[in-house]
C-alpha cells in the first residue's frame, strides 16, 4: 500500500501538516504536497471511477498529464469539478470528492458496465441506440448522461474573482525545467525582455529527480544557479503556477496563472489570464511518459515510472512497499534506483528488450535488483489494487512464466516530447524511428506574418532527452530567439550516463490474444482499449481523426497526453501502416484546461457589462424605479409607489400626463450634430423627408431607412443654424446611426463638407409633458415659453431657473410638451428643481412604459415595435414623411421595387377588441379563407398592445394585409389554449386625432 | 461655473495605486483637416499641434490628437465659450467645427509608486504599457468601454471615457488597483 516515507521529499515541509478531506474522510498531508501525493501518503490509492466502465482507478502520473485522478474540489455549492489531484496544491482545509461513482467510490453500481463491456464497444451508442428514434432523447441519452460523466457542476454562482493581464515580451519561454531556464537566461543575457512561465510551483523540472544519486547535489546547484542568474536580470520576469495554454497567430499567447488556488484569500483573484504578445516563443515543455498496454494496466497501483520517482523524491511518498518495474527503456531503471535508495523492495525490473546492458541497468544489477529481459506482463493481479504481476515472454501470447507478489507497478513505455504548444500554430512534426516518438520538425515551424518562424522549441520537447543535451540545445535556441550569442558562463549541467535505445512495445505480450487486448487500456479517462482501436480499424476507420472521434481516444480532459502515441501505434499496426503514415491528431489549445472564470476575467457581478447611466440615474434609483434595459442604458420602466404594482404605476403615470403633467428622463436619446456647408444635402439623403428646407429654430420629425428601403431609425431634427442640424435618434440607435453617417461620409461622399459629432452624453434631456407643463416651467422663471414665442415644433435657447437650456416644443405623448436640454453636469440639478416645482401641479415622473402607452394612444410608431427590419415607412402610413420632390434619399430606389409596392403588403392599422380585452403582443390574425394548399392564412400581426388607461380599454397597433382598406372589418386572433380574440380594424390614432392637445 | 457635477462626485479609491475621479474641466471637440485645425487653433490656443497619437500639454491646457481629422482641447471650463468663438472666427472660410463637449466625459487620474498606475491599466487595456511614453495618447478600450489615456510627466495617468459609463469604469479600475493584486510584471 502507498505510504509516506519516513524521510525525503524535497518539496514538502514536514513541520507544516495540512488537514484535508477526501470523500468526507479527514486526512493529513504536508505543505508542499499535491493532493495526489497527500492521498498516496495517506494510503489512498483508489481515487476515481473510469468514464464508461466505472473501473476503479488510481493515480497514474504526477503532473498535468494525469488521466485518472480527477476530483471535485470545494463544497457542493461552489464545486470545481474535474481538477487533477496531481496538479492541485494542498492547503489546510481543502475538500475533495471523487467523481463518477454511485453510491460510493468503493461500491459503485456502474461497475456492472464491466460485465457487459462486450456490448459497449467503440461507437456503441451510434450502433445501439438508433431505434426507436424518439428513445434517444427520452430514454438512452438521460441514462447515459447520468452514468457516464465527469464531475458535477457547481450549484451556485462562482464567488471567486478573476482578472486579465495584458503583457508583451520579446521572448516568452514556456516551461521552467533546465531547458526553459537555460533558454530564458540565454535570451535574457542578450538584453531582451523575457517572460518565463512554469505551470508547476517549482523550477527545475525533472533535473534533480532524474539525476543519479551522486549528481543530485550538483543538479540542485545548477537549478539554483540558473535561477539566481535569471533573477539578477532586470529584463526577465519569472512566473510559476502559470501555464502556457495556447499559442496563436501573431505571437499571441494565452497563459493561465493560478494566483491563489494554493492559498485562498479574500480580495485576491483566484486565477489571472495573461494575454501576451510575444516576438518569439520558446517551447520548453519537456516530455511525457507513456504507459505500456498490458492486461489490467489500469488497476490502481500501476503508475508511470517517472511519476513514481517524483513521488519518492519530491514528496517522500511511495506507491507501495514492493514495486515491480516494467519497461522497454533504460530510463525506468532510475526509478528502480530511486526506490531502492528509499528502502523500498524492487523484486524485479521486467524489461521487454532482449538485452539491457546499458549503464543504468548495470547500476540496478549492482544494487541487487533482478533484471528480467525479454519479459513482459501477462496480467496484473488484483481487484481494486495491484496484488501481483504474472510475467510471460514478451514474444509470446502470454503464457505465464512467473508470478511476483507486489503492491505497485512502475511502468515506462518511453517518453514523448510534449509538442502541443509547438503544434498549436501549425508547427509540423516528424517521426523519430529510433526513439519511437514524434518531435518538432525545426524546418516546419509556425511562421508569422513575415514568413519567419516565431515559435522555437528546445530540450526534451525537441527530442533532446538528456539534461546536458537539453541545456545545450536550449542555450542555442534561447540565444537565437533573442538574436544574441550563447553566453559563455552558463551553469554546468551534471553529466548522465549514456542510455541504450528503447524498443517500441505497443502490445505486451506481443502476441496477446483478444481476451487480453480487451483488458489493455490506452486512454484511461475515456476507457478506450486496444481492442476498441482495432475494432475501429476493422470497421473501416482509416483516418486517425475519425478513429479518435469514433473511439473517443484522446478526447477526454487530458486530451490524450498519455494515450496518443500508444493509440496511434495500435491503429497503425491494425491498418498495417507505419506510425508516421497514420499521423497524429491535431493538437489544439489549451495545453491543459483553464477555468471559465479566468476567461470571464473581471466581467462578472457589477462589472458584467457596462451599464450606461444618465445624470438622473441615482434619482430614479432612490425613487425605487423598476428598470428596463435599453441598449446598454437602464431607463426607469415606471416608478411604483408603496404597494403599487408596476401595472398600476403605469396607469397612474399615463393619467398624470393626460390630466396634469409628467416628467421623463429623455437623456438617453441620441443627439448627433451634423454641420457643414453640405449638411442640408446630407440630411436630405439620410432622411426620407425634405430636411434642408427646415428653418433655423424649427424641428421636424424624420425617418431614416437603410439602402434597402427598410425603416431603421426615427427622431426629431432641429435646425440650429444655416450649416447645422441636430439629429435626435432612438436610444438604441445613437451609436449605430452615428457610425452610419460616418460610413457614408468617409466611404461614399468623402468630398462632402460635413462634420458629425455624437453629443448624446454632453446633454441631459428632460421631457415635461401634460396640460400643466408650461405652468411648471414658467414657475422656474426665465425664457418666454408662450405658444407665440415658442410654437409647436419650434426650439429656443434661453434660461430656466438660471440654467442655460435649449427647449424643444415637441411631443411624443400628444400633450403639451417641452423637452429641455441642459449640460449633463447640471441636468440633475435642473431635474430636482423641476420636480420640486411640479409638486404644486400634481406632476409625476413617468417611465418608458407610460411613454409607450401615451404614444400608442396617439398612433405614433416605435422603432423596434412597429418596425422589425422588414417594414418600410409606406407600410406604416408614413407617406407624408416621404418627400416626393427629392431626387434621392437612402432607400428610395429600394422602395420602388415590386415587392415594396405590392398592394397586398401588411400595413399599419389600429385594433379595437370587441370586448375591450388586451391582445397579446405579437398575436397573429388569420383569415377565414384557406390558402391554395388548404392551410389557414395569416393576414396580420400585433406590433404593439396595451391597456389604455385614458380610454379604459385594450388598444393595439397591427400590420394587416391591405389594412387601411379594411377599416371597420373584424378579424380574429387565435390565442393558444383560449378562445380567439376578435378585433375591429380602426385608425391607429385613438386619442385626439386632430392633434389639438399638443398644439396649445 | 462650479455647479457642474461630475458623474461620480469625485469618487476615490486607494489600492496599490490611487484612482480618483477628477473634475472634467472644459473640453472642446474639433473636427476638420489637420492643417485647417492647426491654423484655426494657432490664433486661439497657445499650444503646438500634437503628433499623431500624442497630446501636448502646457499648464492647464492640453491638445490631444484623436483621429486624423479630430482633436480634443482640454482647458479651464470658463475659457470654453470664448475659445470656441475664437477658433470658429479664426477658421474663417476653412471648414472647422468646434463644439463644447465639457460634460460628455468622465476623467480619472491614476497615481502611485513605480509602475503601479501602468499596471492598473495593463489589466484592462490591450496596450503595451511598457512602451507608452509621456506625451503619448492611446485610444483603446477599458475592459468593455471605449477610453483614452495618457501619462503625465509625474507618472500620473489620466483616463477619459464617456460619462454614462463612469461608474463602470471606476468599478473596473478599482478592482484592478486592489491592494494585494500587484503583479510587478512591468518592473522588468
Amino acid at each position: 500500500m502507498s505510504r509516506r516515507l519516513t524521510s525525503g521529499g524535497r518539496y514538502i515541509d514536514r513541520s507544516a501538516p495540512q488537514g484535508f478531506t477526501f470523500d468526507g474522510t479527514t486526512f493529513e498531508g504536508y505543505a508542499g504536497d499535491t493532493l495526489a501525493s497527500a492521498l498516496l501518503g495517506a494510503g489512498v490509492t483508489l481515487v476515481g471511477r473510469s468514464f464508461k466502465y466505472h473501473r476503479p482507478r488510481g493515480i497514474l502520473a504526477a503532473g498535468p498529464e494525469e488521466p485518472n485522478a480527477l476530483v471535485a474540489l470545494g463544497p457542493k455549492e461552489r464545486t470545481e469539478p474535474n481538477q487533477r489531484a496531481t496538479t492541485t496544491e494542498l492547503f489546510d482545509g481543502l475538500t475533495a470528492r471523487s467523481q463518477n461513482r454511485w453510491p460510493s467510490l468503493k461500491h459503485d453500481v456502474g461497475a456492472l458496465n464491466q460485465a457487459v463491456s462486450k456490448f459497449l464497444p467503440a461507437g456503441f451508442y451510434y450502433k445501439t441506440f438508433i431505434q426507436p428514434r424518439h428513445a434517444w432523447k427520452h430514454l438512452f441519452e438521460p441514462i447515459i448522461r447520468r452514468s457516464a460523466g465527469l464531475g458535477p457542476a457547481p450549484t451556485h454562482a462562482d464567488p471567486d474573482e478573476y482578472e486579465h493581464l495584458y503583457d508583451t515580451a520579446d521572448v516568452l519561454v514556456a516551461g521552467g525545467g533546465v531547458a526553459g531556464l537555460t533558454a530564458a537566461l540565454a535570451a535574457g543575457r542578450a538584453g531582451k525582455r523575457v517572460l518565463l512561465v512554469e505551470q508547476m510551483p517549482h523550477w527545475g523540472g525533472r533535473l534533480v529527480t532524474d539525476a543519479l544519486p551522486d549528481a543530485k547535489e550538483e543538479a540542485g546547484e545548477t537549478v539554483a544557479a540558473l535561477l539566481s542568474a535569471l533573477e539578477a536580470l532586470p529584463n526577465v520576469h519569472l512566473r510559476t503556477r502559470t501555464m502556457c495554454a495556447g499559442i496563436y497567430d501573431h505571437g499571441y499567447v494565452l497563459c493561465h496563472e493560478r494566483v491563489s488556488d494554493h492559498a485562498p484569500a479574500a480580495g485576491i483573484p483566484r486565477h489571472r489570464l495573461w494575454k501576451v504578445r510575444a516576438g518569439q516563443i520558446v517551447v520548453a515543455t519537456g516530455a511525457i511518459e507513456r504507459p505500456i498496454a498490458f492486461p489490467m494496466n489500469d488497476l490502481p497501483g500501476v503508475m508511470l515510472a517517472g511519476a513514481v520517482r517524483d513521488y519518492v523524491e519530491c514528496y517522500g511518498v511511495t506507491p507501495g512497499d514492493t514495486v515491480v518495474i516494467v519497461t522497454n527503456n533504460d530510463d525506468a531503471y532510475r526509478t528502480a534506483l530511486s526506490l531502492k535508495a528509499a528502502g523500498i523492495a524492487v523484486p524485479a525490473v521486467v524489461d521487454a528488450r532482449g538485452a539491457a546492458d546499458g549503464a543504468l541497468p548495470a547500476m540496478a544489477r549492482a544494487a541487487g535488483i533482478d533484471v528480467r529481459t525479454g519479459q513482459g506482463v501477462a496480467k496484473v493481479l488484483g481487484k481494486t489494487g495491484v496484488e501481483g504481476v504474472q510475467l510471460c515472454a514478451q514474444g509470446s501470447a502470454g503464457e505465464v512464466t512467473d508470478t511476483i507478489a507486489c503492491d505497485a507497478v512502475a511502468v515506462s513505455g518511453g517518453w514523448s516530447p510534449a509538442v502541443n504548444l509547438w503544434s498549436h500554430c501549425g508547427g509540423k512534426l516528424r517521426w523519430r524511428e529510433d526513439a519511437a516518438w514524434f518531435e518538432p520538425d525545426a524546418d516546419k515551424a509556425p511562421t508569422g506574418a513575415d514568413g519567419r518562424a516565431f515559435v522555437a522549441v528546445c530540450g526534451a520537447a525537441n527530442g533532446r532527452m538528456g539534461a546536458r543535451d537539453a541545456a545545450t540545445d536550449a542555450a542555442g535556441v534561447g540565444a537565437a530567439a533573442a538574436g544574441g550569442e550563447v553566453p559563455g558562463d552558463l551553469p554546468g549541467v551534471p553529466d548522465a550516463p549514456e542510455e541504450a535505445p528503447l524498443e517500441p512495445v505497443w502490445l505486451m505480450p506481443a502476441d496477446a490474444q483478444i481476451e487480453a487486448r480487451e483488458k489493455m487500456w490506452l486512454d484511461f479517462q475515456n476507457d478506450v482499449k486496444v481492442s476498441d482501436v482495432e475494432l475501429a480499424a476493422r470497421e473501416g476507420f482509416e483516418s486517425v481523426e475519425h478513429t479518435k472521434r469514433y473511439t473517443t481516444l484522446g478526447m477526454a480532459t487530458d486530451q490524450g497526453k498519455t494515450s496518443n502515441i500508444n493509440g496511434l501505434a495500435i491503429l497503425a499496426k491494425a491498418l498495417d501502416e507505419g506510425v508516421p503514415q497514420v499521423g497524429t491528431t491535431t493538437f489544439r489549445p489549451p495545453w491543459t484546461p483553464l477555468s471559465f472564470g479566468s476567461i470571464v476575467g473581471e466581467a462578472k457581478g457589477s462589472a458584467f457589462q457596462p451599464l450606461r447611466r444618465t445624470p438622473m440615474d441615482s434619482w430614479h434609483e432612490a425613487r425605487g424605479a423598476t428598470w428596463e434595459p435599453v441598449g446598454h442604458w437602464r431607463r426607469p420602466y415606471c416608478y411604483p409607489r408603496r404597494a403599487e404594482s408596476a401595472e398600476e404605476a403605469v396607469e397612474r403615470e399615463v393619467l398624470a400626463v393626460r390630466n396634469h403633467v409628467g416628467i421623463l428622463d429623455a437623456s438617453t436619446l441620441g443627439k448627433i450634430l451634423v454641420r457643414g456647408p453640405d449638411a442640408g444635402r446630407f440630411v436630405d439623403m439620410l432622411y426620407t423627408n425634405m430636411m434642408s428646407t427646415l428653418k433655423p429654430g424649427r424641428c421636424r420629425y424624420g425617418l431614416m431607412c437603410s439602402e434597402n428601403g427598410f425603416l431603421m431609425d426615427d427622431g426629431v431634427v432641429a435646425r440650429i443654424d444655416e450649416q447645422t442640424f441636430l439629429c435626435h435618434t432612438t436610444t438604441g440607435g445613437a451609436d449605430r446611426i452615428h457610425a452610419w453617417m460616418e460610413d457614408w461620409l468617409q466611404c461614399e461622399w468623402w468630398d462632402w463638407k460635413v462634420h458629425t459629432v455624437n453629443l448624446t452624453e454632453a446633454w441631459g434631456q428632460i421631457a415635461v409633458a401634460g396640460p400643466k407643463a408650461r405652468k411648471v416651467l414658467e414657475s422656474l422663471g426665465g425664457m418666454d415659453l408662450s405658444a407665440e414665442a415658442l410654437p409647436f415644433m419650434g426650439w429656443a435657447d434661453g434660461t430656466l431657473g438660471g440654467f442655460d437650456v435649449r427647449v424643444y416644443r415637441i411631443s411624443f405623448s400628444g400633450e403639451l410638451s417641452f423637452e429641455i436640454a441642459v449640460r449633463a453636469g447640471q441636468a440633475r440639478a435642473l431635474w430636482d428643481r423641476l420636480v420640486a416645482a411640479g409638486d404644486a401641479h400634481g406632476m409625476a415622473p413617468y417611465g418608458t412604459e407610460a411613454l409607450h402607452v401615451l404614444r400608442a394612444e396617439k398612433g405614433f410608431i416605435m422603432i423596434g415595435d412597429e418596425s422589425d427590419g422588414t417594414v418600410i415607412p409606406q407600410d406604416l402610413g408614413l407617406d407624408w414623411a416621404i418627400s416626393k420632390k427629392k431626387d434621392d434619399y437612402l432607400g428610395k430606389r429600394a422602395q420602388a421595387r415590386m415587392h415594396m409596392t405590392d398592394a397586398g403588403r401588411w400595413r399599419l392599422v389600429g385594433l379595437e377588441t370587441l370586448e375591450g380585452e388586451v391582445l397579446p403582443d405579437g398575436a397573429y390574425a388569420v383569415s377565414n379563407e384557406k390558402d391554395e394548399w388548404g392551410n389557414t392564412r395569416t393576414i396580420g400581426r400585433v406590433t404593439s398592445s396595451y391597456r389604455s388607461p385614458t380610454l379604459n380599454r385594450g388598444i393595439a397597433m397591427a400590420l394587416v394585409e391591405k389594412g387601411p382598406e379594411r377599416m371597420g372589418e373584424v378579424i380574429d386572433f387565435p390565442i393558444p389554449g383560449a378562445d380567439p380574440i376578435a378585433a375591429r380594424i380602426v385608425s391607429p390614432v385613438f386619442y385626439d386625432p386632430e392633434g389639438e392637445k399638443q398644439n396649445v | 461655473m462650479s455647479d457642474i457635477a461630475t458623474a461620480l462626485g469625485g469618487a476615490r479609491y486607494e489600492g496599490f495605486a490611487l484612482v480618483e475621479e477628477a473634475q472634467a474641466g472644459g473640453m472642446i471637440a474639433l473636427r476638420g483637416d489637420w492643417a485647417d485645425l492647426g491654423s484655426a487653433l494657432s490664433a486661439a490656443l497657445p499650444l503646438e499641434m500634437p503628433q499623431t497619437r500624442h497630446i501636448v500639454t502646457d499648464g492647464e491646457r492640453s491638445l490631444a490628437w484623436m483621429s486624423p481629422d479630430e482633436a480634443l482641447v482640454f482647458l479651464p471650463v470658463d475659457e470654453v465659450a470664448e475659445t470656441v468663438r475664437r477658433i470658429t472666427e479664426s477658421a474663417g472660410d476653412a471648414f472647422v467645427t468646434a463644439i463644447d463637449v465639457s460634460d460628455m466625459r468622465a476623467v480619472f487620474r491614476i497615481s502611485g509608486e513605480g509602475t503601479g498606475p501602468r499596471e492598473v491599466l495593463s489589466k484592462l487595456c490591450p496596450v503595451d504599457m511598457r512602451s507608452i511614453q509621456v506625451g503619448e495618447l492611446r485610444r483603446t478600450r477599458l475592459s468593455q468601454v471605449p477610453a483614452a489615456f495618457w501619462i503625465g510627466s509625474d507618472g500620473t495617468i489620466t483616463v477619459i471615457c464617456f460619462r454614462s459609463v463612469a461608474a463602470y469604469a471606476f468599478e473596473v479600475l478599482t478592482r484592478a488597483a486592489r491592494a494585494g493584486t500587484e503583479v510587478g510584471h512591468l518592473a522588468s
